[in-house]
């Protein structure tokens, strides 16, 4: 990272190459749009290497970047979101509020089986998202705190909350 | 209702708290359990440490209703892996990973926004070489990209982007002080001081060498250059001296017989040039300072006067020498010629067979002519009445040494325009433009074509006269859609290439418009070759530019009034998804000339998010340029799909690059004005290697009635111009029987021969294996406007133009477009139209399709 910041390009490019799957991954699961993700992806590591003076060298650049990557996305969504409200009012709203697309389409889904993976597409964001970032995505809980801006008790509670959901929608029901 | 498992500590909840369900149904015994019961979850997402996890696993094995809980909290863990799992195959389906170049796309962006230069690989390079030298002078923490980097970064760029072709200039050769003439033979040969020269000495600077009336010697002369072989071998024989002062020879006395391996220069005391080409050459010092016994007069060349100073050189073979002095100017000495050098200056005279020496008679052949062969192009410039025309300016274009070269100047009281090339013309024609002089401004000005030149030996002679027609003026006025009159509006002619769609500016005759919106130009073309057609584009700063073609000031139509020429108004539009905070610079092509050979170009502000509100454009194609000229590339401005119905359109930047070239000529800015315009003619590549009629292809040309077609012009085209459109070369005329070799069309080019009176015919790469290939043009005909597209009222006086656009097949790349004006005078019809199924438009008439046979008469109606 020393080297990033003096602009070495090359040093950059490996940092890149280095984090960007996971970056992606993080896009993917807030913003749920392929192009979408990529372009966040693109930004995150823009802002990176044009903030890099800010960095404080002696630390680690995860969390910085996983920082930089949450808010990227979340920008994303809001700017997203703005243009597709018919009212035109960017709404500041939280990410862990936004109804899942896919609940929307709830109805299209009743036909999905009782299986976990089905109640797992019926979890709103606010609760699936934590929980989609550490099991699919692989983060760890400090990880997910710093992509998602929250405090690490915070990812903690809920974790534990989406599980909760989960094994009391699945009550009585047969496991594969 | 209060929970009973264990409230975490009130802000730092350090693990994941266990379901309360669970809790109900197995609750805790003791606080132990419940401690080890908030930390499972933890522990089968294993995020507990080691002092943590060994906590578990021993009560888990102490207490039963606990180990229970934990393998359910474990297997939370895998069923949730395993639905995640789930999704994860479906997801690698549908969202294609990054991709490996992913980090250099980023750091590509990166430059783009730093730099404002397109990122290729060489730019990426060396931005990367830039930012390594910043980076090893930068502390740490240094901020953004220092102007030192980009300014390394600029000269890097210069050194990168010029290419891989490394130019050493100048002379790489180290200077070597061991130029010496060294004794290969020697018969009483002597030295200064009576010193004897013998085989093997060599004499240095300021040494001399004499030999007497029997004596002889043969020199090897190494100058200065590396090279093992000699400059030159000196042989001398019978009463001559020379020394080497300099680095070369200097023959004092007598005669020595040069024998050169290659070019060398020699200066004279006086300041004259002798310049041998490689050959044999002999030379006669006469000097008049009489040689001391002692020869002491050898040791002061400067003993001999400059004005005294006389000496003979010929030419036994090889190739030409020459004698140059600053008031006498360069001498040609040929092969069987002599030139005679002394105080007065350079003659030549014959050799003859006794010559100087009669061992050295003369081998060239024996000619009554006076020398210097010297190569002539001559051309002949009169008015139409037959009068020479005096001071008229002449661009002449011609082949030598493979190569193309320019020569300019003016016609004489003669109206002769004669050029003293280096190098004969080496192909049979020349292409020429002529400018009448400023006092004639009735006359029009000769753009450029090819002329036939006949060669004699160094002469080459244009077989027909360029005549100069009276002009008829240009007049007419610019306004805007209000009608409002423009000042100042640039008004540049310019002529166009029906079948080539090349674009030639004639910037010698911009006018402006004055208050009035008027302006007149005079001197233009009386004439073009065949399909072309003169145009004129009106520039004004803010308002899109405009084509008008005209008819060419010779036509009937010349003589009708040319109504207004309406600026037309722009429309606005949006453009999105540019880089922030930048100024984007637009290039619009200017429709209705030929694609690739002008644009018009603007620049805009791009806000925080890359967008620009309002962009006043006209209807032309539009592309973004990245980077600077020399190395510019475009990206193509495309229509958002969803139409936002009300505002105005927006539009986006593809993501297709092309490079400037691919998609324009080779274009330069009009003076003053935001119309970037390209300078090409049919005839400006041309065939520059002789071509030998020896073995192989010809091309005859005749016409319907099988006669030979003399003088068509030939040319090759390929389609490797901008967005593959034609390229052409002129190869030549045909012969007095229609024919032409081949052998100048390389492989896979296409062919087009114009007749003289304008004829074309089009062969798709001709056939190798046959010996000859033959062309029929076939004759033009004519198309006639009909009574319903023709103009009624008070514009039933003009001339109205009418495009035709050729949809038949033609060659690849080869877009027929032409132009023609119809008016009352000729019937309101067109001529000259080779026949094929066009696309007609008739002034600003819906476009009708007609089908023209030769010498038939198509109705366009």
């Amino acid at each position: 990272m020393l080297r990033v910041q003096a602009g070495d390009l090359d040093a950059f490019s490996e940092l890149v190459a280095r984090f960007q799957d996971m970056v992606h991954g993080l896009a993917i699961s807030i913003l749920r749009r392929p192009e979408d993700a990529e372009e966040a992806t693109q930004d995150t590591f823009l802002k990176l290497f044009r903030a890099r003076g800010q960095f404080d060298g002696s630390r680690a650049v995860e969390p910085w970047l996983l920082r930089i990557a949450g808010n990227a996305c979340r920008d994303k969504l809001r700017r997203r979101r703005a243009a597709s409200l018919p009212n035109g009012r960017a709404e500041d709203r939280d990410l862990f509020e936004l109804p899942d697309a896919r609940l929307q389409q709830g109805a299209v889904r009743q036909a999905l089986d009782h299986t976990v993976r089905g109640e797992l597409e019926q979890l709103s964001d606010k609760v699936r998202m934590p929980l989609e970032l550490k099991y699919l995505r692989g983060l760890t809980n400090q990880q997910i705190a710093d992509a998602l801006g929250v405090s690490l008790s915070s990812v903690k509670v809920q974790l534990a909350r989406g599980k909760d959901i989960l094994a009391s929608r699945l009550q009585g029901v047969r496991e594969a | 209702m209060s929970e009973q498992r264990p409230r975490p500590p009130l802000h730092q909840p350090l693990h994941q708290p266990p379901n309360p369900a669970d809790l109900r149904r197995a609750p805790p015994a003791n606080s132990d359990c419940a401690r080890i019961r908030g930390l499972m979850r933890d522990f089968a997402d294993g995020d507990l440490d080691v002092a943590g996890r060994r906590d578990v696993e021993e009560h888990a094995h102490r207490c039963h209703v606990c180990a229970v809980e934990l393998s359910r909290a474990e297997h939370e863990v895998v069923r949730l892996r395993r639905a995640f799992g789930q999704v994860q195959d479906e997801e690698s389906a549908a969202v294609p990973p990054l991709g490996s170049d992913f980090a250099s796309r980023v750091v590509q962006r990166l430059v783009l926004d730093e730099t404002s230069s397109f990122p290729t690989e060489a730019v990426v390079a060396a931005v990367r070489a830039g930012a390594a030298r910043a980076r090893a002078t930068a502390r740490p923490t240094s901020p953004r990209f220092a102007p030192s980097v980009l300014l390394s970064v600029a000269a890097a760029l210069l050194v990168v982007v010029a290419g891989a072709a490394w130019w050493f200039g100048g002379d790489d050769r180290a200077p070597d002080r061991s130029a010496r003439l060294v004794v290969t033979e020697a018969r009483g040969a002597v030295g200064p001081n009576g010193r004897r020269w013998g085989v093997g000495d060599g004499l240095g600077e300021s040494q001399s060498l004499s030999v007497s009336a029997a004596g002889g010697a043969h020199l090897e002369w190494h100058d200065f250059s590396s090279g093992s072989q000699p400059a030159a071998t000196l042989e001398l024989d019978g009463n001559a001296s020379l020394m080497l002062q300099d680095g070369a020879p200097v023959l004092l006395n007598g005669t020595v017989r040069i024998e050169t391996h290659r070019p060398v220069s020699l200066s004279v005391k006086d300041g004259a040039l002798l310049q041998f080409g490689v050959g044999e050459y002999l030379v006669a010092a006469d000097a008049v300072d009489t040689m001391l016994a002692d020869g002491s007069s050898l040791q002061d060349p400067m003993a001999s006067a400059p004005s005294d100073l006389r000496f003979e050189l010929e030419v036994l073979s090889g190739e030409s020498a020459r004698i140059t002095r600053s008031d006498i100017g360069p001498t040609l000495v040929s092969q069987g010629t002599v030139g005679v050098y002394g105080s007065g200056g350079v003659t030549t005279r014959p050799s003859t067979s006794g010559g100087a020496s009669s061992e050295f008679a003369g081998r060239g052949p024996e000619t009554t002519q006076v020398a210097s062969a010297q190569p002539t192009i001559s051309a002949f410039v009169n008015e139409r009445s037959g009068v020479p025309s005096v001071g008229t300016a002449l661009l002449l274009a011609y082949a030598a040494h493979s190569v193309a070269h320019v020569g300019f100047g003016t016609t004489n009281a003669n109206g002769a325009f004669v050029l003293n090339p280096e190098f004969a013309a080496e192909t049979d024609f020349a292409v020429m433009q002529a400018y009448p002089p400023a006092t004639r401004l009735e006359l029009g000005l000769r753009a450029p074509d090819a002329y036939r030149l006949l060669r004699q030996g160094a002469e080459a002679r244009c077989t027909s006269s360029l005549v100069l027609d009276v002009s008829v003026p240009l007049s007419g006025t610019v306004v805007d859609e209000q009608g409002d009159p423009k000042l100042g509006a640039r008004v540049v002619p310019c002529v166009v290439d029906e079948l080539f769609g090349t674009l030639l500016p004639l910037l010698g005759r911009l006018a402006y418009t004055d208050q009035e919106g008027r302006f007149e130009i005079r001197q233009l073309p009386v004439q073009l070759p065949k399909h072309q057609y003169l145009a004129l584009l009106l520039a004004y700063g803010g308002l899109r530019p405009v084509v008008v073609p005209v008819p060419v000031r010779g036509d009937i139509a010349a003589l009708l009034p040319l109504g207004p020429l309406v600026l037309p108004p722009l429309r606005t539009i949006r453009l999105h998804q540019l880089p922030a905070h930048t100024t984007v610079t637009v290039l619009e092509e200017i429709d209705d000339l030929p694609r690739g050979s002008a644009a018009w170009q603007r620049t805009f502000t791009t806000d925080a998010y890359g967008r620009v509100s309002m962009a006043a454009v006209g209807t032309g194609d539009l592309w973004v340029r990245v980077g600077s000229d020399a190395n510019a590339l475009l990206l193509r401005l495309v229509l958002d799909e969803m139409g936002s119905g009300g505002s105005s359109p927006r539009y986006h930047p593809s993501a297709t690059v092309s490079s400037m070239a691919s998609v324009f000529d080779p274009l330069s800015p009009l003076p003053g004005a935001d119309v970037l315009l390209a300078s090409t003619f049919r005839h400006q590549v041309f065939q520059c290697a002789p071509v030998e009629t020896t073995s192989g292809l010809a091309l005859r040309v005749v016409d319907s009635l099988d006669r030979a077609v003399p003088e068509g012009q030939v040319f090759a085209v390929t389609p490797t111009g901008p967005r593959g459109r034609a390229a052409a070369r002129f190869l030549g005329f045909t012969s007095a029987n229609g024919v032409m070799s081949l052998e100048a069309v390389s492989q896979g080019g296409d062919v087009v021969v114009i007749a003289p009176d304008g004829a074309t015919s089009y062969v798709a790469s001709p056939q190798q294996e046959l010996l000859q290939v033959h062309v029929t043009v076939s004759g033009l005909g004519r198309v006639l406007v009909a009574p319903n597209l023709r103009p009624m009222g008070n514009a039933a006086d003009r001339a109205v133009p009418v495009r035709l656009q050729s949809l038949g097949p033609v060659l690849p790349g080869l877009e027929v477009s032409l132009m023609r004006f119809a008016c009352e005078a000729s019937g309101w019809e067109v001529a000259g139209i080779p026949p094929g199924t066009y696309r007609v438009s008739v002034g600003l008439n819906s476009p009708r399709m007609v089908i023209v046979s030769a010498s038939g008469l198509g109705v366009v109606q």
